[in-house]
């Protein structure tokens, strides 16, 4: 078996390859071992798949042949095959079985009516000669190298100095790229979505990688691309800055975020054929860079793309809750709005606090994104407290507090007591087992505090009126506390919610004027 | 994007082909006659190449063919008609055996499992960054790169046996081994390898220490000086690779120095390039030394020498005086390197020539960039 | 992508600057060049190589340049129009290698004599050659400078 001419050239002189056979078949087992050993390989048969399992944790093999009689119950595929380079043999076997085998991981299969052991041997040495020689020899002839430690930038930069003819392909994981210089010149460049101008400037956004570059000779070249190499080498230090600007604006400043979408930040960006393909991408890749290198859009316009969708809250980086989306860019408080708030703060006041209190699933969370994204604030939540600062007036804050009441939230409400301006509760109506205790805590916290209070009825369902019923039956708050459904992510929803506070308010002045 | 060269040696086959590969990101050169692929491999970097449909003796011939041309880094795959016999093919260089009719998704899916195997990624040696062939980079090219990158380095060359260590902290060259030679007397010899095998291994040095005391612009001032003085001497010496040796028919009474290294160092076959390095005198001593006892025919080509020595030994005594000592020299002119032709026809360098697309905007993009323009107007 | 590549020889760095006071400029070097980026939109992006008297520049980056450039904008003031006229070594090997591009020569001028000029010159300015106009312009002139950008740009091919 000729064409193993030295299996020794990477410098193995005294480690030999070795190869297990599993077979059942001595006969078979032994011509092809034969060969093999004629090659320098040391050989190991088996004739159970337990076995042959057993010895790959003690000795991995360069390549394994493989029966399939021995191949069973999938232990092979998930054990080996990712392991080591694996060859399934027979004599006979459909097609659809060898392309189940491809698809497993099998990196050959042989089919061999006659001559099956010199056929797998050859196949055998095949993949040898190409996992060792000939990888060796590309090693030795073509120049190669990591982007990471030496940047395509320079190589460019290099290539227009000195007028060279190069070609380099470049790879990072799946993703390939080709660029082809002539006297300095890009004169063709392709990654799997884009070509010329917008593939090199692609390319060169790459921060790992590896490469293999090799001059050629042609007398004469037309080139596509306008753009000179100076004008790319150029363009990509712009676009690097931009990249920046974006990840420090939106991701502070972190190289390579992961990003996810925001539910409820999609419906109004889902409208759109740009935005939908980079939300697909993000819901692939999650990581920035392969977001950015798979995108089929070229680097400044999926930034761009990417900064829209930020913008929109339909995506933030991944673990960091996002200001919500705007229903509408035009709706957010509006001028009596501002005015109705003003009015819940205490004479002369410029910071006031509304507690917004509920179970878990009550949608607390989703109410205080919903206002706060509406006023273009952001929602930060520190041990499971969610909060909100939103300016209604340049000197004046509101500040939101969402308190989950299946934890110690009395200490929290005991510290904004002071700026407390009104209490939301929100009561989730797909939990009634909940009722009783929440009754319990609402009345409490409604005879501590005294300030306006509103309840807004979440997860009602299609039946608002047997939600508004089922809540009288169970709640016995003291006061005539004001109570609506709410859909908690809904800007207008929590809007009506708040009014509900000036309803308290103003039965308060009126319970006062009385007096 | 995959680039295969396909030896086509039945345009039947043509069709299928084209079909096997529809939709697939490869780019199919097809190659019908042997005579083509050297042209072909010079101009792309080929990921693979295929003798389709195969015979023994094509296949033999292909192989034979990328191997002399030094294309050889290109695996390539026999792909056999239905009724050849394989057994022949057992013993060639191939990476891969097919036998047609075969499936395009398992035809595809032992392609992918080949490029695979061959990946040169696959194998990047931990510390090892960037390596390849001085054709690509040069001395200074490398200097500066690593310069660049302002880090600890340790650039190994290494041509046949020869091999020289150049050394970087934080990117300015402190040191550099040729055998006995230190700094930029070894530097000078680099800088004239036409080829050879270059690795640079980013590492934290054990020293610092600055052995050359010069700047790294300096250097590569030197070294360029050198390298353009090295490229006038050399002019009209034979190719760095072609072998010389001493002409035993001729003596001269009295020999300088190195006249007399030089001559020992040939009397056995060695190349150029080797005698070069071999010795430690300056490349441009050695070279100026060398032309001068070529012009004495103290040295000349092996295969001539070897020759004038055989027709010698079976002239007769008075014969050896007409034999003809000038054919022992062929006259070479140095060829340029790199990227100039030589038109045989016409008998000149033919300088490359680039045709760029020029840029043509649209009505609409010139629209833009007044409308631009007329936005930052108000 | 499209890269609109300009050169841009001045007289002096703050001549640049006045011309170009008005353009959302980005800025950067690349090979000892400075670079003006001038964004239309994220498909099509102006470049400005600014090339400055008495500097020398490699000669291999002007040889590759001449492939791309599209055109070549020579600033200067009126009282350096004779010295520009005698043509130092520079811009005149700039030129050379130009010749087949449309120029732009931005003579600034005091912004009395600009206003005081035809409508049809400060519109499209004098002719020059085939391809080359003469601008005159002053920062306080209205809308001259945008409209030597104007010109230079009017003139690339169309397709």
């Amino acid at each position: 078996m000729g064409n193993n001419r030295s299996l020794t050239n990477n410098g193995l002189e005294d480690m030999a390859l070795v190869a297990f056979i599993g077979e059942t078949s001595s006969e078979l087992a032994g011509r092809i071992g034969e060969s093999l050993k004629a090659a320098g390989m040391k050989i190991h048969v088996f004739s159970s798949m337990d076995d042959l399992v057993e010895n790959t944790e003690k000795t991995l093999p360069d390549i394994l042949l493989l029966n399939p009689k021995l191949v069973k119950n999938g232990v092979a595929a998930k054990v080996l095959y990712p392991k080591t380079p694996t060859m399934i043999y027979s004599s006979q076997m459909d097609a659809d079985q060898r392309l189940d085998y491809y698809s497993q991981g099998v990196k050959r299969v042989i089919v061999e009516p006659e001559d099956l052991a010199e056929r797998v041997a050859s196949a055998a040495g095949m993949m040898i000669y190409r996992r060792n020689d000939m990888r060796m020899a590309r090693l030795q002839s073509l120049t190669h190298g990591t982007v990471k430690a030496f940047s395509l930038q320079e190589v460019l930069q290099n290539a227009l100095l000195e007028e060279k003819n190069l070609i380099l392909k470049i790879k990072n994981d799946a993703w390939d790229a080709k660029l082809r210089l002539f006297q300095g010149h890009i004169v063709n460049a392709f990654t799997a979505n884009l070509s010329n101008e917008a593939a090199v400037l692609k390319t060169l956004q790459l921060s790992k990688g590896s490469f293999v570059i090799r001059g050629y000779q042609k007398l004469e070249e037309f080139s596509p691309m306008s753009a000179s190499t100076l004008a790319i080498l150029a363009e990509t230090k712009f676009e690097k800055k931009y990249t920046r600007h974006f990840l420090e604006l939106r991701c502070n400043g972190v190289d390579n975020p992961e990003f996810e979408t925001v539910p409820a930040g999609l419906e109004g960006a889902l409208s759109d054929e740009q935005n939908k393909i980079m939300l697909q991408l993000i819901e692939r890749y999650r990581n920035f860079q392969d977001i950015l290198l798979h995108s089929p859009y070229a680097i400044l316009k999926s930034l761009r793309v990417l900064d829209r969708l930020s913008e929109m809250g339909a995506i933030a980086p991944a673990g960091e809750q996002p200001a919500p989306p705007r229903e509408s860019f035009r709706e957010s408080f509006s001028e009596s709005d501002i005015e109705f708030l003003r009015e819940l703060f205490p004479e002369n006041a410029k910071v006031g606090s509304l507690a917004v209190l509920g179970a878990p699933t009550s949608g607390r969370s989703e109410l205080i994104r919903a206002v706060a994204g509406f006023q273009q604030s952001t929602v930060k939540t520190v041990k499971s407290v969610d909060f909100a600062r939103i300016p209604i007036r340049k000197d004046t804050i509101l500040t939101l507090f969402g308190v989950s009441i299946e934890e110690a939230f009395l200490p929290i409400l005991e510290k904004i007591s002071e700026s407390l301006i009104g209490c939301l509760f929100l009561i989730d109506c797909s939990n009634p087992g909940t009722f009783e205790f929440i009754n319990y805590l609402a009345s409490r916290i409604i005879q501590i505090y005294e300030v306006p209070f509103a309840v807004g009825l979440t997860n009602t369902g299609d039946d608002v009126e047997a939600a508004m019923k089922t809540y009288r039956q169970h709640f016995k708050l003291p006061g005539d506390i004001p109570v609506i459904p709410v859909q908690a992510d809904k800007f207008s929803d929590a809007k009506a919610l708040l009014y509900q506070l000036k309803q308290e308010d103003d039965e308060l002045e009126e319970d006062s004027e009385e007096v | 994007m995959r680039d295969l060269l396909i030896y086509l040696l039945d345009t039947e086959y043509a069709e299928h082909i084209r079909y096997l590969f529809s939709g697939e990101s490869y780019k199919i050169t097809i190659i019908e006659n042997l005579e083509d692929v050297v042209e072909a491999c010079q101009q792309e970097l080929f990921d693979l190449a295929m003798v389709w449909p195969a015979s023994v003796e094509k296949t033999v011939n292909f192989l034979t063919l990328m191997e002399t041309s030094l294309f050889n880094y290109v695996p390539v795959i026999a792909v056999t008609p239905e009724d050849e016999a394989l057994a022949p093919y057992y013993k060639l260089q191939l990476v891969e055996l097919m036998k047609l009719p075969v499936e395009k998704v398992e035809f595809l899916n032992i392609l992918d499992s080949v490029l695979l195997d061959v990946e040169t990624e696959s194998t990047v040696v931990e510390g090892m960054n960037w390596q390849g062939s001085l054709e690509e980079y040069n001395l200074i090219d490398l200097i500066q790169m690593v310069e660049t990158g302002g880090r600890d380095a340790e650039l190994t060359i290494t041509e046949n046996d020869i091999s020289a260590s150049v050394f970087f902290h934080q990117g300015q060259l402190i040191s550099a081994r040729l055998d006995s030679l230190q700094g930029l007397d070894a530097l000078k010899k680099l800088i004239f390898w036409p080829r050879g095998h270059f690795q640079t291994k980013l590492t934290e040095l054990g020293s610092s220490k600055d052995e050359i005391g010069t700047s790294n612009a300096d250097i590569l001032m030197v070294l360029m000086e050198s390298l353009v003085k090295q490229e006038q001497l050399y002019q009209g010496l034979p190719e760095p690779f072609d072998e010389i040796l001493r002409n035993p028919l001729e003596t001269v009474e009295e020999m300088t120095p190195l006249q007399h290294r030089i001559s020992e160092c040939c009397q056995r076959p060695l190349t150029v390039w080797e005698l070069l390095m071999t010795l430690t005198d300056s490349n441009e001593d050695i070279m100026l030394e060398l032309k001068i006892m070529m012009q004495m025919e103290l040295i000349g080509y092996r295969s001539e020498v070897e020759k004038l020595v055989r027709d010698h030994e079976e002239q007769s005594g008075i014969e050896k005086f007409f034999s003809s000592i000038s054919s022992m020299f062929k006259k070479k002119d140095a060829a340029e390197e790199g990227y100039y032709f030589y038109d045989e026809m016409n008998g000149e360098y033919l300088t490359p020539k680039l045709e760029v697309n020029p840029l043509k905007l649209h009505r609409r993009e010139l629209e833009k960039i007044t409308k631009k323009l007329e936005e930052l107007a108000e | 992508m499209k890269i609109v590549e300009t050169a841009v020889w001045t007289h002096n760095q703050n001549l640049f600057e006045e011309l170009s006071q008005r353009l959302p400029l980005d800025k950067t070097s690349v090979m000892n060049i400075d670079v003006h980026r001038f964004e239309i939109d994220d498909e099509l992006v102006v470049l400005m190589y600014e090339f400055r008297n008495g500097v020398k520049y490699p000669p291999e980056l002007l040889d590759h340049l001449e492939h791309h450039l599209a055109g070549l904008l020579i600033v200067t003031e009126s009282k350096n129009a004779l010295e520009i006229a005698e043509t130092p070594e520079d811009v005149d090997k700039l030129a050379e290698k130009l010749v087949d591009k449309p120029t732009v020569m931005a003579v600034k001028l005091a912004p009395g004599k600009i206003s005081a000029m035809n409508g049809a010159i400060s519109e499209d300015g004098f002719y020059l050659s085939p391809r080359g106009r003469i601008a005159f312009w002053h920062p306080e002139a209205g809308d001259s400078t945008l409209k030597v950008w104007e010109m230079i740009w009017k003139s690339l091919q169309v397709s």
